[in-house]
């Protein structure tokens, strides 16, 4: 791995591919090299719009946050510490910036501080015989996909505090510990909402798809 | 513990953690089994199909953003020693 102070002679985008996150950052802060900010934009792209496309519900906003995201890397980089993991600071940094732009359309839902733990385990297994039940005719597409539908609804329906922790672990793929870092709350509490979230998904589409068979 | 299964399938657990989580389910049938049931619990976050598109150029015309800001609050300084607008990019 290069080191992050090498000075690159023919400095360029595809010259930088192999530098860490972190190198790519410091050698913004310290020597204002603008291919190694692109880089860095170039590889989250992808990644950090679909996070802001699932936080935000609404592709417009995500790509404005996105490009407000970026604009405040490039704002607070001085502020960035060597050593601190570059991936969640950009996440934090997106985070606070898709909740200030949902402050501002008046559209974070409250959260619920005191939500109870539930059974998680009980019910699973009726969604699991569903799928090992799957087949590939026309219905059984049809049902898969009203199934994902409700999955992705019932994703939307929690609570933001809950939410956000899925969002981050199970769709951005973040490791507990850095869920922590963006979110600025104990491992704990990242661990039992992720837990807390599976058994209202869980709850939910027990309550679901019960009631749907008994119509 | 429980959590940290969760962790494990989900692969959110540090090496340190993976590690020590992988030797107590190698030596304990319970964890195991335990695991599976929690794998069940999973199923509806599989069930979102979400793919998401990013928007073409995004990433080059939020550079452009970031490049109007650079020029604007500092003329030819960028976040701190930034080569003049035009140096590269």
């Amino acid at each position: 791995m290069k080191d992050a102070t090498q000075t690159l002679a023919a400095s360029g985008p595809s010259a930088l591919a192999d530098f860490s996150d972190e190198q790519l950052l410091l050698r913004y802060r310290d020597a204002g090299d603008q291919d190694a900010f692109r880089e860095l934009l170039h590889r989250y792209e992808r990644e950090l719009y679909s996070y802001l496309r699932r936080y935000l519900r609404d592709a417009s906003l995500a790509e404005e946050v996105f490009q407000s995201t970026f604009l405040r890397v490039h704002e607070k980089v001085r502020l960035y510490e060597e050593g601190r993991g570059v991936r969640p600071w950009l996440y934090s940094i997106a985070t606070h910036q898709a909740i200030d732009m949902l402050r501002k359309m008046g559209r974070r839902s409250a959260v619920s501080l005191n939500a109870e733990h539930g059974d998680m385990a009980a019910g699973g297994s009726t969604l699991l015989e569903l799928l090992q039940d799957e087949g590939r005719s026309p219905i059984a597409q049809l049902e898969l996909a009203e199934r994902s539908a409700w999955a992705r609804k019932a994703v939307d329906e929690l609570p933001d505090h809950l939410r956000e922790v899925v969002l981050l672990i199970y769709f951005q793929g973040l490791k507990f510990r850095e869920a922590a870092e963006v979110l600025s709350i104990p491992l704990g509490t990242v661990k039992s909402r992720m837990h807390l979230a599976l058994v209202r998904l869980n709850e939910a589409w027990n309550r679901s798809h019960r009631s749907a068979s008994e119509e | 513990m429980l959590e940290d299964l969760l962790g494990f399938l989900m692969g959110a657990l540090d090496e340190e953690e993976l590690e020590r989580l992988s030797r107590a389910l190698d030596e304990d049938v319970e964890l195991r089994r335990q695991v599976v049931v929690l794998r069940r619990a999973l199923l509806p976050l599989e069930l979102c199909d979400d793919r998401i598109e990013t928007p073409a150029d995004l990433a080059a015309r939020t550079w452009v953003v970031v490049r109007q800001s650079i020029v604007t609050v500092s003329g030819a300084m960028g976040p701190v020693n930034a080569p003049a607008p035009g140096g590269s990019g």
